[in-house]
């Protein structure tokens, strides 16, 4: 049996307790880490030890993972002195998250200022405008002809434009922030590269939000900045910082789930027959999609502040907790064999993908509707596409926050190939 | 079947509304949950009711089934 561990050694598993993060296994490169099935038949509640030696609970059952992640004795504080860390550059990262790491009350006063620009409403009004600019990467790609680097031209283009959209980002400096948010988003960066990325972004962040002040704006951040930060509410720091986060939530998460779920796809094509033949299966297939490649792979991290219990098992104040969602969403108690890629699966919209508790994801409505506009004309608009690589070749983030792809490169039929085709059946050969 | 909402817990996830929005709405202003039906919805829109409860990030959804109007 080989290691599930990150490092080399094949340490005996019951010498001491295993050290997380675990690699993911090369055999299924969309399913999560084989260890947290493992756990949850023998160990549902256990300790694992982290790269500063220092031991946290962790939970691998999906109802306690929803215990953990909406107790009131559990806190998202990573400025906390006890907060568990993932590694160095995590540290650097997680402290630098605005609202999104405070406790309520005070997270949820910051949370309610932006909700109303993330209802279901307001996102279908959004549709057709996303529509369009989906369209018009599918144009690009069409125009230039195969073969096109997926993530590149599409699965990075097309949330990192919407995001630019709705916040009031000039696209034009998409290149900047994608490549810099992509070094705070590696777990392979250093705490110094991750630090000077993230300086960087704030320092252009905050260029972005003072570009709003004393006029009246219809985008996301200038009606923030005249809303709340103009009247004094909020801080100019606090507005850069979650302008900071809006950004980066925006187009990186969207991104990875538009990348590795067409090569998902492509790998089942039973299942894309599905959605292809019956497009009104799409906002279900892309709860499965959410739950079955459950990209966040280092968010479920907490810290208990007073003593509760979780199934019967006593945790303490100070104890650290890591609250896996990739292991609640292949707990086969919930979802029957969860291994399976299945399109329409009932319960798939359970899964803990966007998290659970205060702290879910406050964009999960416009990543759904990205998502199903994408996933819902792509095979259309690219007919025949392809990977053009083998799967074992594809260039997976298996060291990212967020699991993706950083590129894969792709073909499709076009028009000149699908003319040169029939000519040739034409000609009978 | 009776249905209470709590919009101070609602943290505008939108499952609800995606799972039964004949029953479910969120206020323009806030983007809490907002009831359109509360008591009783039809037979055929109950087990999504239950689901959208169950989903619920938040835990704002709670359902009383009445084994009386539920027969």
């Amino acid at each position: 049996m080989t290691s599930i561990m990150n490092g080399e050694t094949e340490e005996p598993m019951t010498d001491a307790a295993l050290s997380y993060p675990f690699a993911r296994d090369d055999a299924c490169p969309f399913a999560p880490p084989a260890a947290y099935q493992r756990l949850r038949e023998t160990e549902p509640i256990t300790k694992v030890r982290l790269y500063d030696g220092r031991e946290a609970w962790m939970f691998t059952r999906y109802e306690d993972i929803r215990t953990v992640l909406a107790h009131p004795a559990v806190s998202a504080e990573t400025l906390a002195e006890d907060f568990p860390f993932l590694n160095p550059a995590d540290k650097v990262s997680k402290r630098a998250q605005s609202f999104q790491r405070w406790d309520d009350p005070r997270h949820a006063e910051r949370r309610r200022k932006l909700m109303p620009y993330f209802t279901i409403k307001r996102i279908e009004r959004m549709r057709p405008r996303v529509r369009g600019m989906i369209e018009h990467f599918y144009g690009e790609l069409i125009d230039a002809g195969p073969p096109a680097d997926l993530v590149g031209k599409l699965a990075l283009a097309i949330p990192s434009t919407v995001a630019c959209d709705l916040l009031g980002v000039d696209y034009a400096d998409h290149t900047f922030f994608e490549t810099r948010f992509a070094v705070r988003l590696d777990r392979d960066s250093s705490a110094e590269q991750v630090r000077a990325a993230n300086a960087e972004l704030v320092e252009y962040v905050d260029r972005v939000v003072r570009s709003k002040y004393g006029q009246r704006n219809e985008d996301l951040l200038g009606r923030f900045v005249n809303d709340h930060v103009e009247t004094g509410e909020v801080t100019h720091e606090d507005a850069v910082i979650d302008a900071n986060l809006l950004l980066l939530a925006g187009h990186e998460t969207t991104a990875n789930m538009i990348a590795l779920g067409t090569l998902a796809l492509l790998e089942h094509p039973g299942e894309l027959a599905r959605i292809q033949r019956d497009k009104s299966l799409v906002p279900m297939a892309v709860e499965e999609l959410l739950r079955y490649l459950t990209i966040s792979q280092s968010m479920g991290v907490r810290l208990a502040k007073d003593d509760f219990e979780v199934s019967g098992c006593p945790i303490h104040a100070g104890d650290g907790l890591i609250v896996p969602v990739a292991a609640a969403n292949y707990d086969d108690s919930v979802f029957g064999s969860p291994h399976t890629l299945d399109l329409s699966r009932p319960e798939a919209r359970r899964h803990l993908t966007f998290g659970y508790g205060t702290h879910g994801c406050l964009g999960q409505p416009l990543a759904r509707m990205e998502l199903a506009e994408v996933f819902s004309t792509i095979f259309d608009r690219l007919p025949g596409l392809r990977a053009d690589i083998p799967l074992d070749r594809v260039d997976f983030k298996k060291q990212a926050v967020f699991y993706g792809l950083r590129s894969l490169p792709v073909s499709w039929d076009d028009d000149a190939a699908r003319t040169r085709r029939a000519a040739r059946q034409e000609k009978g050969d | 079947m009776r249905i209470t909402v709590e919009p101070g817990k609602c943290v505008a996830s939108g499952l609800c509304v995606l799972v039964e929005d004949s029953v479910f709405d969120q206020d323009d202003a806030t983007g809490t949950v907002r009831l359109l039906v509360d008591t009783d919805p039809p037979p055929d829109v109950r087990e999504n009711v239950r689901e959208a409860a169950r989903v619920c990030p938040a835990l704002a959804i709670s359902i009383t089934e009445d084994s009386r109007s539920d027969a």
